[in-house]
């Protein structure tokens, strides 16, 4: 009964149920996405051994077999995300207990649940158009949640976001429809196995589309400008959601379309491109900022520049880096935004630099996780990020693309310097006039979450091995084609005579 | 070992990361508590250092770890000179657990570093020990120390790239993450990638080095941070880059003999332009000590200068050169260790280390005076100290090899020591005693003690240097390097002449006696209050006549066209323009115009079908 | 004036790039292997006479679920966003006829009956469960316009959303449990053309009805109570 599918039905079914609870007692709404994410972060971690293996199962559902039904292509690779979404949306889900959400609660609990559902569906399915469904799922909780604090700035941050959003998604409509039009199937494994036969002008039609939708939701450039906007006009555990869940599902998605269906090298290594120009812009941007939230909404640009880049270079050793790399990202931006969160607690919603000047001398525990958070973007060890950093460089160089390792490295300078000086500031022997001691809320449940997924990183940073080989079955995954195509539909292609 | 069954590596480990994690978070009960507690966990890691059998490998993550002559000589260093720091911590009871929890740290990484024997391994000790010097430099936070860190931590991290990617480029040529297969396989690599990858590595390695050009974070990163740490970091971290370079030049590229290029006054071209960049670097950096008005910056320029020694020792690659150079890594640790612990008594004792404002210090800290004395004739080689072979056997190499101008050079930067070092002891302790400074008292105990510690081995291994080209050979012999192997405990002897410490330290110190007994006894001298001075009317007195300020302005006058030229500029420019950019990027690129936005995503795509489609009609 | 023709130019180019994309498309050749199983398999497999009824709720069941979601997410993002806004417009509201007040009246229950019947009746005749939903939402439309002062209460709409959808979920799992595939269709496929056959592709209709009609009666509500008039 340990069935994949669970991680979606439950949650649907959970999120369904927000307004009942509500009707019971309005303080019982905000235990339900932790009740979500608590058992899919249990079924996950149940599934995890499996992820070791190496194989790909299909989940029938509606007991139609593949090609004719829909099914979730459970894989390494797609367990690894659906991990690295499940861990964030369980820290944040805990730190909503403490957290008070905008009106309509009920409403705000809800399409939080299906934020993290959404994902969640696009990195475990194995059909185009349900990939565009979940994709449709998470972009609309994503728009409506950015806007959800109904402030002016909040407003149009939603709307700049829709606007790219949705223009994205008709792209991937459009993407999918001239492959269902030239090969009449929608299940991804037979759409690989049959991609050979549609005419290749088509094919790279159908990859710009791919490329730009998805590019919208995984933080490409020039696709991106509404990270910054978005993320400052969040709330902060949305924020942590679309940094450490959607950009992935949004990067597995563009991985998974453009290895698997489309699997033509050329056009992947343009991801090298893309990803280097990514990341330059975002770091750079970064570097002119004093407002820690669009800092990190930057930085958070650069990072998935990185792992862009890392997926461009089409080789084992790069992707095992970039996969890596995802993971940490996730979770360390996640801890990042946590920890702001709780700091603009004590400046009274201020969350530019000189407000939280000498934050290090009042609130030692807490500036030590940002400091972890900080040490672990920056690729330092013992920390997780120091592990992932070094797989993805020294990975890109080996799978033979030294120069693109070269800029990324020079990329980091900026990094570097820029979060230097973030730290400077905050362990400042200067306070800055606006920190409060006491803070409006109660701040131990965020702790216990940042605590949690700071521990994640210092655990992976000292014992990466099972980390390692997580990544390693789920880089081997995706370039294995092949073994993709014959797990999902084998038996179809055996029946038809002959593979 | 103590009984235990652990393999001693992972007991060093544990000893250390415990040892840290405990001083954090005892340290908060009592002020002295986190310094005895460093000082305890140095001492366990010090004797397990002295009883580490050969190899060791980790499995998870697979690291690989060994101990050698060469890493012995560096860890001595790095554990003996960190733990009388941390003694003389404990006059400094207002530094904070953090502080100590990251010295720990750093040490611990330090000597992982140096026993580590696969890049991983390596590379991870590394930055793990870049980012506590990060943590030590900042402090207790201000905005000068912020930006000196700042300075510090991007440099390292461009150090630490260059090591990366040299680092990657060696395992993915000879398909070995380990050093020995990398050596083995270093000779199959194409010439253009091995010539890369070392120059890459000792580019990387000359950050922590202090070699120019990569050497602008340093002074301001030793005039910011904790002033008993700087000692630390001047004397010990910055050897680290030494080993480092050691590994890349010799261990690596065999002094680049596998390469078929040119050789000049027999060194191979590459030893040849490290040869110069050391001796540049001494020279350049010897003469910017000399017009410094801060005496924590004057003592850091004078490290840089020390280390373009070692690389220029290095460079000349001779039997001769390895073991000055290695002598004098030794050497500086020790001296300039005992001169960076002598200011940092000084500014707690005075507040400031501008010469101008101090002055006549040796009538309250006579003491430190004479380490200072002690200290500066061992930075200037005189006999009897440490300094006087290492810096000999340099010279020496740099004749008997027929290096000209660049013997000129360090030559003309040993002068330059005399100077700078003169004005240093001068404006401190020499002349007029500050009013400011009446009550100044001697440092306390732990200072002035561990000046006594250090000073042993800088009479000693002055006197006997034998002990230590004893190990010198040890290590050139390891690595199959040239060695000087005449010498006895007191005499050392090279093709062009030898000479007997012994003998010429006591000659020394028979004359500095005999001097000294002439002032005691000799001459009529009528002691005079400071103040009493005749000025016929000039001025009113009592007034100060100490010469403090701008003490070698005619000759920077003289100088002037030389001190133009600064590597600091072109960074500042670089760093200009990135500024520049990044505006451009930030204001123009993410405009928060949607319109603009969309513009972006559709000239996007018609770039797209323009570049993988293309269009036919 | 640049700027527009610059635009106008991009989208030359990019009509010329999917025209062009879209051409080279084989029409008229015989290349759907899924749409061809699909008519042929129809009735057997799921006892329903109306394809795109099986194709929507048994083939791509898992996709409609996923667009019951996106429905519900728009009228509940939508809710979200409108919560507490209200505008003040100045212009009198014009009492309705009384044509119009005793008509739909009527007109109300007979239309929720048709919705009603549509979404039953989805696998027998062309509608099915979100047509059938939109009907019941105008039903109440018309309420909304012709009756002054008329609501919905909040808490019912909600309700009724909450339980459709947990039902449709529900559905689902007790095909895990019970068939061993999520939606898979645990009640046989009945005789077709009869009201009570095509297994579980009726019940799913009917909370699918349930829930859109109740959903965008909310959202009707919604967006209708953000204006206030002079009375």
């Amino acid at each position: 009964m340990v069935s994949p599918i669970l991680l979606i039905a439950v949650p649907l079914i959970l999120a369904f149920s927000v307004p009942l609870w509500g009707l019971i007692h309005k303080k019982l709404e905000k235990f339900v996405p932790l009740i979500a994410f608590g058992f899919n972060t249990y079924l996950i971690f149940r599934l995890l051994p499996f992820a070791l293996t190496e194989r790909t199962i299909s989940v029938v559902i509606a007991n139609i077999k593949p090609p004719f039904g829909i099914n979730l292509a459970v894989g390494p690779f797609g367990l690894f995300f659906a991990l690295i979404i499940q861990l964030v949306a369980l820290a944040t889900a805990f730190y909503l207990l403490s957290y008070d959400p905008p009106e309509p609660s009920d409403k705000f609990y809800m399409l939080f649940i299906l934020l993290v559902l959404g994902s969640t569906g696009m990195v475990l399915t194995g059909d185009i158009f349900n990939l565009f469904v979940f994709l449709e799922i998470t972009s609309i909780s994503a728009y409506a949640l950015t806007a959800i604090t109904k402030t002016g700035p909040a407003a149009e941050a939603g709307f700049k976001y829709l606007l790219l959003g949705s223009l994205g998604s008709t792209l991937v409509l459009l993407g999918i429809a001239l492959i269902y039009g030239s090969l009449g199937t929608l299940n991804m494994a037979h759409i690989a196995h049959r991609i050979s036969g549609m005419d290749s002008r088509l094919v790279v039609a159908a990859a710009i589309l791919f490329i730009v939708g998805f590019g919208v939701e995984a933080e490409m450039l020039p696709l991106n400008g509404w990270v910054p906007d978005a993320y400052q006009a969040a709330p902060i555990p949305v924020v942590a959601l679309l940094s450490g869940a959607v950009a992935k599902a949004g990067l597995y998605a563009l991985a998974r379309v453009l290895y698997t269906l489309i699997g033509m090298p050329n056009i992947i290594m343009l991801l090298l491109t893309f990803g280097i120009l990514t990341m330059f812009a975002g770091e750079l941007a970064a570097l002119r900022q004093n407002d820690i939230r669009r800092l990190l909404a930057y930085s958070s640009i650069g990072q998935m520049g990185m792992i862009m880049l890392a997926f461009g270079a089409f080789g084992v050793n790069s992707v095992f880096g970039g996969v890596l790399q995802a993971f940490t990202h996730g979770i360390t931006k996640a801890l990042l935004f946590l920890v702001l969160g709780v700091m603009a607690l004590h400046t009274g919603g201020a969350t530019d630099m000189e407000s939280l000047r000498g934050f290090g001398r009042k609130f030692p525990y807490w500036s030590m996780l940002f400091a972890v958070g900080v040490l672990s973007t920056l690729g330092l060890p013992p920390f997780a990020g120091f592990w992932s950093k070094l797989a993805l460089i020294i990975g890109v160089i080996i799978d033979g693309h030294p120069t693109y390792a070269a800029l990324a490295l020079i990329a980091t300078f900026i990094e570097v310097f820029y979060f230097a000086r973030l730290l400077s500031v905050i362990y400042s022997s200067k306070l800055s006039p606006k920190l409060v001691e006491r803070s409006i809320r109660n701040t131990t449940i965020p702790l216990l979450s940042a605590t949690f997924l700071a521990a994640i990183i210092i655990a992976v940073g000292l014992y990466p091995n099972v980390f390692f080989d997580l990544g390693d079955s789920a880089s081997r995954a995706l370039l294995n084609r092949a073994h993709y195509i014959f797990s999902i539909i084998g038996h179809y292609l055996q029946s038809m005579g002959g593979v | 070992m103590f009984g235990i069954n652990m393999n001693p590596y992972e007991l060093l480990a544990a000893v250390f990361g415990l040892g840290a994690i405990l001083t954090y978070l005892l340290g908060h009960f009592d002020r002295h508590l986190k310094t005895w507690l460093t000082l305890i966990t140095l001492a366990l890691a010090t004797y397990i250092f002295l009883h580490l059998p050969n190899e060791y490998s980790l499995e998870s993550p697979s690291l690989l770890f060994g101990i050698d002559k060469l890493s012995w000589l560096f860890g001595i260093l790095t554990l003996g000179l960190g733990t009388i720091v941390a003694f003389a911590l404990l006059a400094y009871p207002e530094l904070s657990p953090n502080f100590y929890f990251m010295f720990i740290l750093n040490i611990g990484a330090s000597i992982f570093l140096l026993l580590s024997r696969d890049l991983v391994a390596f590379f991870l000790m590394w930055e793990l020990m870049s980012w506590t010097i990060f943590a030590m430099i900042l402090g207790d936070g201000g905005a000068e120390r912020g930006r000196a860190a700042t300075k510090y931590l991007v440099w390292s991290a461009i150090g630490a790239a260059f090591i990366l990617f040299a680092f990657a480029i060696l395992a993915k040529s000879t398909n070995s993450f380990e050093w020995s297969g990398i050596v083995a396989g270093i000779s199959q690599m194409p010439s253009g990638w091995r010539v890369a990858a070392i120059a890459l590595l000792i580019a990387g390695f000359a950050v922590k080095a202090a070699i120019m050009p990569m050497h602008t974070w340093v002074p301001d990163a030793y005039a910011e941070s904790p002033h008993p740490f700087t000692a630390f970091l001047s004397g010990v971290l910055s050897k680290l880059g030494i080993y480092g370079i050691f590994l890349a030049f010799f261990v690596l590229s065999a002094r680049f003999e596998l390469v078929n290029m040119p050789k000049i006054f027999g060194t191979h071209i590459f030893g040849y332009i490290l040869a110069w960049i050391g001796a540049l670097t001494a020279f350049g950096a010897s003469l910017i000590a000399i017009k410094q008005e801060h005496a924590k910056r004057l003592l850091a320029w004078s490290s840089i200068s020390q280390l373009g020694y070692i690389l220029f020792g290095f460079g000349i690659g001779s039997a001769i050169g390895i073991a000055g150079a290695l002598f004098h890594a030794v050497s500086h640790a020790l001296f300039k260790t005992l001169l960076f612990l002598i200011l940092a008594g000084v500014i707690k004792r005075t507040g400031t280390d501008r010469m101008a404002e101090l002055g006549g210090l040796i009538k309250k800290m006579p003491l430190s005076f004479i380490f200072a004395v002690v200290g500066g004739l061992a930075l200037a080689g005189i006999p009897m100290t440490i300094g006087f072979p290492s810096k000999w056997l340099i010279y020496e190499a740099a004749i008997h090899q027929g290096f000209i101008f660049t013997t000129v050079l360090i030559f003309a930067a040993s002068t330059a020591v005399f100077l700078y070092y003169y004005r240093f002891v001068f404006s401190i302790f020499l002349g007029e005693l500050h009013a400011n400074h009446q009550d100044v008292k001697e440092v306390p105990f732990p200072i002035w003690f561990s000046y006594i510690l250090i000073s042993i081995p800088i009479f000693w291994l002055g006197l006997f240097p034998g002990k230590a080209m004893q190990i010198f050979a040890e290590i050139a012999e390891q690595f199959d390097l040239p060695a000087v192997t005449n010498f006895t405990a007191t005499t050392i002897t090279t093709p062009l002449g030898s000479f007997n410490a012994l003998i010429v330290g006591l000659v020394f110190f028979a004359s500095f006696a005999f001097g000294l007994l002439l002032y005691f006894i000799g001459g009529r001298t009528r002691k005079v209050h400071q103040y009493d001075t005749f000025l016929a009317g000039e001025a009113d007195e009592p007034v100060k006549l100490h010469y403090g300020q701008r003490f070698f302005y005619f000759l920077e006058r003289e100088l002037k066209p030389l001190y133009r030229i600064s590597v600091e500029k072109i960074y500042q420019f670089v760093a200009e323009f990135t500024r520049f950019v990044a505006d451009q990027v930030r204001k123009g690129f993410f405009c928060g115009n949607a319109q603009a936005y969309l513009y972006y995503m559709t000239i996007f795509i018609v770039i797209l079908v323009f570049a993988i489609w293309r269009i036919k009609l | 004036m640049i700027r527009n023709i610059f635009a106008l130019l991009l989208i030359l180019v990019i009509s010329v790039f999917l025209a062009s994309s879209i051409a080279s498309i084989p029409f008229g050749t015989e290349k759907t292997t899924v749409g061809k199983y699909y008519l042929d398999k129809t009735i057997e497999e799921t006892g329903s006479v109306n394809t795109v009824t099986s194709v929507v709720v048994l083939y791509r069941g898992f996709d409609t679920l996923g667009e019951v979601t996106v429905l519900f997410l728009a009228a509940t993002g939508l809710g979200a966003i409108l919560f507490g806004l209200r505008e003040k417009r100045k212009r009198k509201k014009e009492r309705p006829s009384l044509i119009m007040r005793t008509g739909t009246r009527y007109l109300f229950t007979a239309a929720l009956l048709f919705g009603a019947y549509v979404f039953v009746h989805g696998h027998l005749t062309p509608g099915g469960g979100f047509p059938g939903g939109v009907i019941v939402a105008t039903a109440f439309l018309m309420l909304f316009l012709a009756q002054e002062g008329f609501r919905v209460s909040e808490k019912g709409v909600k309700f009724v959303e909450a339980l459709a959808g947990m039902t449709y979920v529900a559905i689902g799992i007790a095909g895990l449990l019970l068939v061993g595939s999520f939606l898979g269709n645990f009640l046989g496929t009945g005789i077709p053309n009869k009201l009570a056959s095509a297994g579980i592709i009726p019940l799913i209709y009917i909370t699918i009805g349930l829930k859109v009609g109740s959903e965008i009666t909310g959202l009707l509500q919604n967006m209708r109570e953000t204006t206030e008039y002079e009375s």
